[in-house]
């Protein structure tokens, strides 16, 4: 292996890449959409599931010790966040707060909630004294809960009121004690939940770093159609220094993919509205993860490449292939919705492996102890796929 | 007699799962600085022989010595002397003229002190020094022709094997073509040279071989294997293709 021949290898192949539009596309513009949409999309369904509660606007026209109480029942329930309005806002005003998606409801207590309380409703009262008002994106579910919270909130209420009245203690309405809650489930219930930009980040990340495999397949296939690497192989130039000279420019270019990934979610995202992401965990195990990674999706592409009789043929095994992967692995669907069988068979994808490395640095604040596993299986896998390809390659030119 | 630069004894090569060897017990010696064309239907063996000549597929049966050198034991050596011109346009469209020539200036471990020498010399042999800096993808067929011929020359091969290297293309790029190939042969370069063109291999080619189903059906010097066919009278042929057709018909009963 000269060094001229590997570098003259490494800067053909980053000028074929270069002028390849379509590729470049591919591998930096699809995993980039992909990461802004998901992220901003659902990041009110991951933030639900992450246990951030739905705000509510709590509006005191009654201003009596038992609409305080009420409110301050609801504030204690686990379920919702009750915040009080700090002005009276008119009917049109909390409509467009409610549509704004600032708050998921808005609760009214009016007048003489605290007087009636305790009582039978006078029969001259046609309205409620309490109202809700509910955002157009709060589902029917929710609502319901909403709503049966705050009948609970208002039978503590009225017992609160019954047991004054009758001058018994009232500081046991409700006791913590009362309801044991277990999880028959594993991670989703005592660990860390991924917020939208957490898993789009690294999922769709990992997605675009394995689709190297269209334009590495492209080329090494052009190559042999048009006859340059017999070429190639008339010359000292060795099989390995051209297989090579081929890996490292798109290994640099996953890393590239890392880098706009990553600064996407920490500063373009936030731009637009969304969560900003924020590693917890070591920079040094991040980059190992996503060397790995790149090893991994480069290796299969080798094979692919070197499988494939046309690039038509690599471009559907690959890309079909690409968005199996995908799909099993936890990419497009995260692994903590998946029913426990599923959960058991994406890991049988790389990509999941290399998803659940980058996890383990951005959400769980892991070092490089932490991503052995999802490291050393993807090192195998890469280098196992390198070896095979050589090995067919080595195989189909003699 | 001087020892040969290519030497061949009862060559054999055979593909996996084919029924009939593509070679057959291929006997040839081309002395060095002389021009050798290999003549032969589509299907007789000549890629095959350039293949095995330039160390892409390995002897089967028989010998070979380039230079001395068994392709066996010593491949390397064998493929610093040699240069290969292949039938297919093997370079990258996407690339321009010069981006390609300096690729495989640096596959070849030219060095930058004559990189620049042997660019000129290409160039300006090839005729390519107007669209040099044009992707390649946009060349006309015979500008390819031309860059594929111009890859083959950068290292100086002492052999260089020339496989169709004017199909299809004007009489414009094929003139300046073996106008090249001529310099070279004036130059002491050894050429093996494939072609359909009769013409074309009476003027390059000092001696001719005949392939067909993998064996030699004929090998001496051009002038003498155009000489037998003097006499016959075919309409728009010329000596050389006379004598082809003829040597054809005969190894084929």
């Amino acid at each position: 292996m000269t060094g001229q021949g590997l570098r003259a290898c490494v800067r053909k192949e980053t000028l074929l890449l270069a002028r390849d539009l379509h590729g470049l596309a591919l591998l930096f513009i699809m995993p980039l959409a992909f990461v802004l949409i998901m992220s901003l999309a659902l990041q009110d369904q991951f933030a639900a599931r992450a246990g951030r509660k739905p705000v509510v606007l709590g509006i005191d026209h009654d201003g009596s010790e038992a609409s305080r109480a009420l409110l301050a029942s609801l504030k204690a329930d686990a379920a919702f966040d009750v915040r009080n309005a700090t002005d009276d806002p008119d009917d049109a005003s909390l409509r467009q707060r409610l549509k704004h998606g600032d708050y998921a409801f808005a609760l009214t207590v009016e007048k003489e909630f605290g007087a009636e309380l305790g009582a039978p409703p006078p029969a001259s009262r046609t309205t409620p004294r309490i109202g809700v008002m509910v955002a157009p994106d709060t589902g029917k579910q929710m609502e319901a809960i909403f709503v049966g919270s705050l009948h609970a909130a208002l039978g503590r209420a009225r017992l609160r009121a019954v047991l004054e009245a009758v001058g018994a203690p009232t500081n046991d309405t409700q006791s913590a004690n009362d309801i044991a809650v277990r999880y028959a489930y594993g991670e989703a219930g005592g660990g860390e939940v991924p917020s939208a930009v957490q898993q789009s980040v690294p999922g769709w990340l990992v997605f675009g770093m394995f689709f190297v495999v269209v334009p590495l397949s492209n080329t090494f296939i052009r190559e042999r159609q048009l006859g340059t690497l017999r070429r190639l192989r008339s010359t000292n130039l060795g099989q390995g220094t051209v297989l090579l000279g081929k890996l490292i420019p798109y290994f640099v270019v996953n890393q590239l993919q890392v880098l706009l990934m990553l600064a996407a979610g920490c500063w373009l995202v936030p731009l637009l509205g969304g969560e900003a992401l924020h590693i917890s965990g070591s920079w040094l195990a991040l980059a190992t993860i996503a060397a790995s990674l790149s090893l991994a999706a480069l290796g299969l592409a080798l094979l692919i490449a070197v499988v494939s009789r046309t690039t038509e043929q690599a471009t559907l095994l690959g890309g079909t292939g690409n968005i199996l992967l995908a799909a099993l692995g936890g990419i497009m669907v995260p692994k903590f919705v998946m029913p426990e069988t599923m959960r058991h068979v994406a890991n049988f994808s790389p990509m999941s492996w290399g998803l659940e490395g980058f996890l383990d640095v951005m959400l769980r604040g892991g070092g490089l102890g932490s991503i052995v596993p999802e490291a050393s299986g993807l090192v195998a896998l890469g280098l196992v796929a390198i070896l095979l390809a050589g090995w067919l390659h080595r195989r189909h030119i003699d | 007699m001087s020892t040969p630069l290519i030497r061949v004894d009862g060559l054999t090569y055979r593909y996996a799962g084919a029924t009939q060897p593509a070679l057959d017990g291929v006997d040839l010696a081309i002395e060095a600085g002389s021009s050798f064309g290999l003549l032969g239907p589509n299907g007789a063996g000549k890629t095959t022989l350039l293949s095995l000549l330039t160390g892409l597929l390995p002897p089967q049966q028989g010998t070979l010595h380039i230079a001395g050198f068994d392709p066996a034991h010593e491949p390397q050596r064998i493929r610093a002397l040699t240069g290969l011109v292949p039938q297919e346009l093997a370079f990258y469209p996407a690339l321009s003229g010069r981006e390609n020539l300096k690729f495989f200036a640096d596959v070849h471990g030219i060095s930058p002190a004559q990189w620049s020498q042997r660019l000129e010399y290409c160039v300006q042999v090839c005729r390519l020094d107007e669209v040099l800096d044009q992707q390649a993808a946009r060349y006309s067929g015979g500008l390819k022709r031309r860059l594929n011929l111009a890859i083959g020359l950068l290292h100086a091969p002492r052999i260089l094997y020339l496989d169709e290297p004017t199909a299809g293309i004007d009489a414009r790029s094929r003139q300046v073509i073996v106008a090249a190939i001529k310099a070279l042969r004036e130059g002491g370069t050894t050429l093996v040279y494939t072609s359909h063109y009769m013409e074309e291999i009476e003027a390059i080619c000092d001696t001719i071989a005949v392939i067909d189903h993998g064996r030699v059906v004929a090998h001496g010097p051009t002038a003498d294997l155009a000489r037998d066919a003097e006499g016959s009278s075919q309409p728009g042929m010329g000596r050389l293709e006379r004598a082809y057709l003829r040597l054809l018909e005969e190894a084929q009963g």
